[in-house]
């Protein structure tokens, strides 16, 4: 059973990933993006099953040491949290990551 | 001797001494308090300056290490080119100390500051992560390039703050 505590952390962290007000970096595992914060640090990733296709979005909390305290994935989540949420905020934090949002708007300036 | 001691008493100068004597003993008291205050102050005093010699130290010491910190991410970035994955782990882990250092030395410094660290701590652990398993399973090294850019923008926004801590350091010199 997930903690309250962390649906409310991965609903606000969705709410201000999609708002834009965070953003999230790339590390040196492609698909995988972190965020930090004073004393903790978040990381987000997918993986594919090779068995069905399925995917799954694993999210990892680390402490002030860079070790790893709790990680929960979509699964453990449902149904408070749906996998949509999970997908979009993944998909969010690899746009703010990559820099997707800027490069568009910088080939629309272009373009205009 | 008689007539001595009845001029001393004609002349009540037995009262005359022991007026002097409280006299005497309140200026000894007032003198007593005096120098205990002096003596206090002057310990105050030597407090304050060795505590503003140990900050002085500890910011000497925070410069210090933050330098060594950044010469170990271009030694790391060198390593990497060179594929010298077997020695990366233990730099990684000598770099994540430092920088957890000089965090805990300087617990008060603000909420950005603290995140630069963290997310720079977050990245060295990632990257020990990551060689250990590539030294463990002998599998593919991972893209040289991309590791030293995720270094390369650490460094950035530690400079960044080392400025920032230097300029308040000299703030805080001037204002004292």
């Amino acid at each position: 059973m997930v903690n309250e505590r962390i649906v409310k952390l991965i609903e606000r962290l969705h709410q201000r990933t999609m708002d834009g007000k965070i953003t999230w970096e790339q590390t040196n595992i492609e698909g995988v993006f972190q965020i930090a914060f004073p004393e903790y640090s978040l990381k987000i990733s997918k993986s594919e099953s090779s068995h069905d296709y399925s995917i799954s979005i694993f999210l990892q909390i680390y402490n002030k040491d860079g070790i790893l305290i709790e990680g929960v994935h979509d699964g453990q989540l449902m149904p408070m949290i749906p996998f949509s949420t999970m997908e979009e905020l993944y998909y969010n934090a690899r746009r703010t990551a990559m820099g997707v949002d800027k490069a568009i708007d910088d080939i629309l300036s272009e373009l205009d | 001797m008689d007539e001595i001691i009845k001029y001393v008493v004609d002349h009540h100068w037995g009262d005359v001494a022991s007026v002097l004597e409280v006299i005497i003993a309140v200026i000894g008291f007032i003198v007593t308090i005096v120098s205990v205050t002096r003596s206090k102050k002057a310990a105050q005093r030597a407090e304050q300056a060795v505590l503003k010699i140990r900050d002085e130290m500890l910011k000497v010491d925070t410069i210090a290490e933050f330098s060594a910190a950044i010469a170990s991410m271009d030694e790391i970035k060198r390593l990497h080119r060179e594929n010298a994955w077997s020695v990366l782990p233990d730099r990684y882990s000598a770099l994540k100390k430092v920088l957890i250092s000089i965090r805990s030395v300087n617990p008060d410094m603000p909420d950005h500051h603290k995140t630069v660290f963290q997310n720079a701590i977050q990245h060295f652990s990632n990257f020990e992560n990551q060689i250990e398993t590539v030294i463990a399973t002998n599998s593919n090294p991972p893209n040289v390039p991309k590791l030293n850019q995720i270094i390369s923008r650490q460094i950035d926004r530690l400079i960044e703050v080392l400025v920032e801590m230097k300029n308040n350091f000299r703030g805080e010199s001037h204002g004292k």
